[in-house]
């Protein structure tokens, strides 16, 4: 296993995890990055990570992105801890601040991807049960629609009405204030 | 397989599956509900309702972005049984715990909660972070007769108050009928939208600091609020307003808007008043609805009216003969030319059919050629006789007009009698050669003032047949009798608020 031979020098350090996509790539990652996913977090809770974590929902491409998001803001949690236990002067608010402006400017440029990539990635949050990720691509989405029009959201998101215009006349008349 | 080893590659040929299927998928709509549901819930409530409309997979499906019961309604039932439901209804909200909520109504009759419970219902509601707030007192408070508002101004004395703001940060519409409402100097609600007000008690003072609270506000419908004298948005302004409706405010004297560059219909219905709302909105107006609220008022000085023929953007107007009047003895005054170039529908409200009211809509109808025109409809009056209505200002006997009206192809008479001038009126129209389609629809049969259908077969055959023989200028048109019930083409103006 591509796992068990990196194990052993960097235990000490940091516990490593391989997370195995569904065309069967291994990403090796330390243990605070892959417990930013709950799904992940509870298997080595259990103690069956032995041999890597397969995720047969999740393709390579899609997986190292959510990995790029994970590692970043693992690290964010990580500085928090930090920044908290040690007593926060102004030099640390500082350094927090500008470590969550970082962190923002990173999941902007991290938002930047075509349409089907941002539904790859909010399909692995939900399996992954990663709860910052998730809301991130989902607000994306959101953000979107917002202040749309039906026939808008349809030609953006590729979506066929079947609806007859008799029925569609009727949910706009039930709140017709939403559609002016 | 080809990515043993590699140790977080930044892979790029892992996508090969999804670049062809991308182009025509439907991703959105295929996700699982509960991924749906959390995109909805990071909507403001407008945008959840309008997914509603996108196809049969999200059809209601915003209602449950909230946990169970996204909408609160309570419900008060008249009599004992109101009590026993306020204990059951208030014990269901304190379960419920304070999570966001979509809608929250209140329903309830005179007597049934004191002011500490309406405080608790909005606070409540508040702490929810409500978008649709309504509130009805039912019963008691009634929209009364026209006109009759004598204890009108110190009836508020005693009812429940609502106190605006209300609270919520997200509050998109109000709806108040039958309440007190006050209202807080210097306040800001920017995502309210809409407001409903239908006898409400407020001070001139408050409705404009309502409405000055709203710079989002598209929406403004007052109904029968008995206590407004003087509405009046000069010093507020209303930027966003789009739709604007006003009901038998029966004390209301003035309404004074300075700019309304986004109105695109007004409503009046009501004793008419002084307003320059026609000069303000100018070029945006589309819809305009003008009806002096029933036939036995009189005409009090009002500018209303006459402006109406600058509208150069109407599309779609409704005016009462009284409105009628106005314009045609001011025209007969002077020569005005009508802007009305772009109107494709014209509603008639006829509170009387005398020779004057007809003479009134041959002036009306050549004030401007009405090239765009294409749906003409003509509410008649239910009284039996021609010559009710009292005529208050004298207009010469006019001829119809002799062209104009090229694209007109439906014409509608509501409570046909036959009567002569409805008679001269139908053969007018009939020489349009445009014309498609004539709709006659005969009376109600049972009809307040005591107007009877004359026979079973709607309308005498031997009236019938005079109209079926009088000369039309194209074999086209056909001319339909009907009963007042059956399935007809009504017009985009078909809430009429007074009863004819």
């Amino acid at each position: 296993m591509a796992s068990a031979g990196s194990g052993d020098e960097k235990a000490a350090a940091a516990a490593m995890i391989t997370l195995i996509s569904s065309d069967n790539e291994k990403f090796e990652v330390t243990e605070a990055t892959a417990t930013l996913s709950q799904t992940i977090r509870h298997m080595i809770e259990d103690g069956c990570t032995d041999g890597g974590v397969p995720l047969p929902n999740v393709t390579s491409k899609i997986l190292a992105r959510v990995i790029e998001y994970c590692k970043k803001h693992a690290t964010a949690a990580a500085g928090e801890e930090g920044s908290s236990s040690s007593f926060s002067d102004a030099a640390f608010l500082e350094v927090d601040r500008a470590f969550l402006e970082e962190l923002e400017e990173f999941d902007d440029a991290f938002l930047e991807v075509d349409r089907a990539t941002l539904f790859d990635l909010i399909l692995a949050a939900n399996y992954l049960d990663i709860k910052g990720l998730l809301n991130l691509t989902c607000q994306k989405v959101a953000d979107s629609v917002k202040g749309k029009t039906p026939e808008q959201i349809r030609e953006m998101y590729n979506i066929v009405n079947d609806l007859t215009p008799e029925e569609e006349a009727e949910i706009r008349r039930e709140t017709q204030w939403a559609f002016e | 397989m080809e990515g043993g080893g590699g140790k977080r590659r930044r892979s790029e040929g892992g996508g090969h599956e999804e670049v062809a299927e991308e182009e025509e998928e439907d991703r959105i709509s295929d996700l699982p509900d509960a991924l749906r549901l959390q995109i909805l819930s990071l909507l403001p409530l407008k945008s959840a309702i309008r997914t509603g409309a996108l196809s049969s997979r999200w059809r209601g499906l915003w209602e449950q972005r909230w946990p169970e019961p996204s909408s609160v309604r309570v419900r008060l039932p008249p009599g004992a049984a109101g009590a026993a439901a306020r204990v059951e209804q208030f014990g269901l909200i304190d379960r419920r715990g304070r999570r966001r909520v979509d809608c929250f109504s209140l329903a309830f009759h005179g007597g049934q909660l004191a002011q500490p419970d309406l405080r608790r219902c909005l606070d409540y509601a508040a702490a929810c972070e409500v978008e649709d707030l309504q509130l009805r007192l039912d019963g008691s408070s009634g929209r009364g007769s026209r006109g009759g508002g004598g204890g009108g101004a110190t009836r508020g004395r005693g009812m429940l108050t609502v106190h605006f703001p209300v609270g919520s940060r997200l509050l998109a519409r109000l709806s108040v009928r039958g309440l007190n409402i006050t209202a807080a100097a210097n306040a800001m609600v920017a995502t309210l939208e809409v407001i409903h007000l239908h006898s409400v008690f407020l001070t001139d003072a408050a409705l404009r600091r309502v409405v000055g609270a709203c710079p989002r506000l598209r929406e403004l419908d007052l109904r029968y609020c008995r206590r407004l004298r003087r509405i009046d948005f000069s010093a507020v302004g209303v930027p966003n307003l789009r739709s604007f409706t006003v009901v038998d405010c029966s004390r209301t004297t003035e309404v004074r808007v300075l700019v309304a560059p986004r109105l695109r219909s007004f409503r009046f219905s009501g004793a008419f008043l002084s307003s320059n709302i026609l000069s303000a909105a100018g070029g945006s107006l589309e819809h305009l609805y003008i009806c002096s609220g029933g036939p036995e008022t009189g005409l009090p000085p009002t500018n209303l009216p006459t402006s109406v023929l600058n509208l150069s953007n109407l599309s779609v107007l409704t005016l009462c003969s009284i409105a009628l009047q106005y314009i045609s003895a001011s025209t007969a005054k002077a020569v005005t030319e009508s802007k009305l170039h772009s109107l494709r529908e014209l509603h008639f409200l006829m509170f009387g059919m005398a020779n004057s009211n007809l003479a009134d809509i041959y002036s009306f109808l050549k004030t401007c050629s009405f090239p765009q025109l294409e749906r003409l409809f003509v509410q008649l009056p239910t009284n039996i006789r021609d010559s009710f209505t009292e005529n208050f200002l004298e207009v010469a006997e006019e001829d119809p007009p002799k062209g104009g009206l090229e694209n007109l192809w439906l014409a509608k008479m509501t409570n046909f009698k036959g009567h002569r001038n409805e008679m001269q009126l139908v053969e007018f129209l009939l020489r349009k050669s445009s014309l498609k389609k004539l709709l006659l629809i005969a009376p109600t049969e049972d009809h307040p003032q005591g107007l009877r259908k004359i026979q079973s077969d709607v309308l005498p055959s031997l009236l019938k047949k005079e109209i079926m023989h009088l000369e039309r200028a194209s074999a086209n048109t056909q001319i339909i009798f009907s009963e007042p019930d059956g399935p007809q083409i009504q017009p985009l103006h078909s809430e009429v608020f007074v009863r004819f």
